[in-house]
């Protein structure tokens, strides 16, 4: 599982990498749980932003868009204020550091000892004098006892303090008085970061709410508007979508036939089988009779180094030796047995075949805007279009859209944040020009040689007033077909072109002129 | 009673310094090493209760101080 906020622990510039993470998973569950305490990290550890993070987290905008309890909403919010976090540090460590000096004075006066003191003092003495109150640190007192240390008094009753106690005594109290002005500096350009980014979130917000309304037709998923909530949508014009959207509220049947193809490839689920080689070790033990562990009996064989000694004594005798190598030539000698138990690993190779269900696919929709499509027919497929489009979103199904006259315009629905403007410019756009379907079918076919689009089906809807597709297209077709790619054709129109409509799998008609054709065509496709 | 507490036991490093610790550098039994990070920790805790001791000088000199033009307060 990938971790969103993986960009913050590894290369974000407060902390360290495990306190990073701390932080990223409180601020998430905090908002998760909806809790009302502090994220309860210590400001040391998050470098003085856990107020910011409360403040941010107490306001009632964020609250009740967590109350959605969308994770993913959730996600993107998170990401949001870490990056504020990193942003904010980064403007810390690149606005000039005002107690530099002061540091610098410090650290001289740190390594300063009795021969420096004097030349030092004066100017430590000086600079206290002109920029704390005497409430805060008086450098009169330590005078004083740094020239009781010089004097070395070293009274029975009250002795005097080395140089070196007072001097480390007098930094400490320096420097604690500059970590507090500078956390308060820096608390203040956090602060002053905090207001502008969340001026900036509860701006988000309400075009969230804004684009929630706008674009109910076509998502209602809280998390995706969330990242389009931080374009500038002002000047876009959503009303189109929901004129749209009431044409296929009123159209129930064209909802249904877009439903329908977008089911096309639903129904072709393809079975691919798919083997798998695993290889098993099995350990068992094994019986060896080379090897000489155990002697077990005796048996009859020509094995001359387990010869019984009866049988070597058969070679004492020249007569005998004739009978020694008879039974040897007969491998009748008599032997030792013996026998061996030895484990051996057994390897095993089973073959197992899988059958995987093939995810829904995508589509490439083709619409001719070619001038003869003007009127119903422009309607009927921009319409179509929609509800095809918003199917594709709902499933969160690959889509591409590809509308052609003259020229190509194509749109890749894959990331809704970037071609909601597109969508809008084509259904707002008029249809005119002539009629090319080859540049569009060749786009086509081009994007099924892309992973993306690999099993992706085809819809081409025109009127299909128009030439043949050339013939390298259609021996691409063909050969697109052969690798289970299906070709839609819907014709948008009075009358089907029998020579190109030839090159796909199904062909429809819509007939402008018959009000019932759409239902006519729903059946068609039903019944299919 | 704070002064006489430090001063008691400042008194018993020096002692211990200057009786118990005296053949730490050529004892047999002591690595020359370890015998310097002893004598820092001896020094080390004196300063920090000499530290002690500035701070209650320094709380003394706001308490005296206090009806002073300067209006000081105590921070501590």
């Amino acid at each position: 599982m990938i971790n969103p906020f993986n960009k913050f622990e590894t290369f974000g510039i407060i902390a360290n990498r495990g306190k990073r993470k701390k932080i990223a998973r409180t601020i998430f569950e905090h908002m998760l749980e909806l809790s009302e305490r502090s994220i309860g990290i210590p400001n040391t550890e998050t470098e003085n932003f856990t107020t910011a993070i409360d403040t941010i987290l107490a306001n009632e905008s964020i609250r009740s868009l967590c109350q959605q309890q969308d994770p993913q909403l959730i996600e993107k919010i998170t990401i949001d204020i870490l990056d504020f976090i990193n942003n904010t540090k980064k403007t810390i460590n690149k606005t000039a550091d005002p107690f530099v000096k002061e540091n610098e004075l410090k650290n001289i006066f740190q390594n300063s000892n009795k021969e420096k003191f004097q030349n030092d003092w004066k100017v430590v003495k000086r600079y206290l004098d002109d920029t704390y109150s005497r409430k805060e640190i008086d450098p009169s007192f330590y005078e004083q006892e740094f020239k009781n240390s010089f004097e070395n008094k070293k009274l029975e009753k009250n002795p005097t303090q080395s140089f070196e106690s007072i001097q480390e005594h007098f930094i400490e109290k320096w420097s604690a008085l500059i970590q507090e002005k500078q956390a308060k500096w820096e608390q203040e350009i956090i602060e002053l970061e905090r207001r502008r980014f969340c001026n900036e979130l509860f701006e988000q917000i309400e075009e969230l709410e804004k684009l929630q309304e706008e674009l109910e037709p076509f998502t209602n998923e809280i998390s995706r508007l969330w990242d389009l909530s931080k374009g500038k949508w002002q000047s876009v014009n959503f009303d189109i979508l929901n004129r749209y959207a009431e044409l296929l509220k009123k159209d129930k049947a064209l909802q249904d036939l877009a439903e329908m193809l977008g089911r096309m490839r639903q129904t072709e689920k393809e079975l691919e089988e798919k083997s798998f080689s695993t290889i098993d070790i099995k350990q068992q033990w094994k019986l060896e009779y080379a090897s000489k562990a155990d002697l077990i009996g005796i048996k009859e064989s020509d094995d001359l180094s387990s010869l019984l000694p009866t049988e070597t004594a058969l070679l004492a005798d020249e007569t005998m030796q004739f009978i020694f190598f008879k039974k040897f030539a007969e491998k009748k000698l008599q032997t030792f047995e013996y026998q061996a138990n030895i484990l051996s690993n057994n390897e095993e190779t089973n073959k197992k075949k899988e059958q995987d269900e093939d995810a829904q696919g995508p589509f490439i929709i083709c619409v001719d805007t070619s001038g003869s499509m003007h009127g119903t027919a422009e309607n009927v497929s921009k319409t179509l279009c929609f509800a095809i489009l918003k199917i594709a979103i709902r499933d969160n199904r690959k889509c591409f859209l590809i509308s052609y006259s003259t020229q190509l315009m194509t749109l890749n629905l894959t990331d809704f944040k970037t071609s909601i403007d597109k969508l809008i410019e084509f259904l707002s756009m008029s249809f005119n020009g002539g009629t090319d379907a080859t540049p569009a079918m060749q786009e086509a076919l081009n994007l099924l040689e892309t992973d993306e689009f690999r099993k992706a089906d085809i819809i081409m809807l025109s009127d299909f007033i128009m030439p043949d597709f050339e013939l390298p297209i259609q021996v691409q077709i063909l050969k697109a077909k052969e690798k289970k790619t299906q070709f839609h054709s819907l014709v948008i129109g009075t009358i089907r072109n029998p020579t190109t409509i030839k090159d796909f799998n199904n062909n429809w008609l819509y007939d402008t002129n018959n009000p019932n054709s759409m239902l006519t065509l729903v059946k068609n496709l039903k019944t299919f | 009673m704070i002064q006489t507490s430090t001063n008691s036991f400042k008194s018993l490093i020096d002692e211990y310094r200057n009786n118990d610790m005296i053949h730490l550098r050529v004892n047999l039994f002591v690595d020359p090493m370890h015998a310097k990070i002893i004598e820092t920790n001896l020094q080390d805790i004196e300063r920090e209760i000499e530290k002690l001791e500035v701070e209650v000088n320094r709380i003394k000199h706001y308490y005296e101080n206090i009806n002073s033009p300067a209006a000081m307060d105590s921070t501590t």
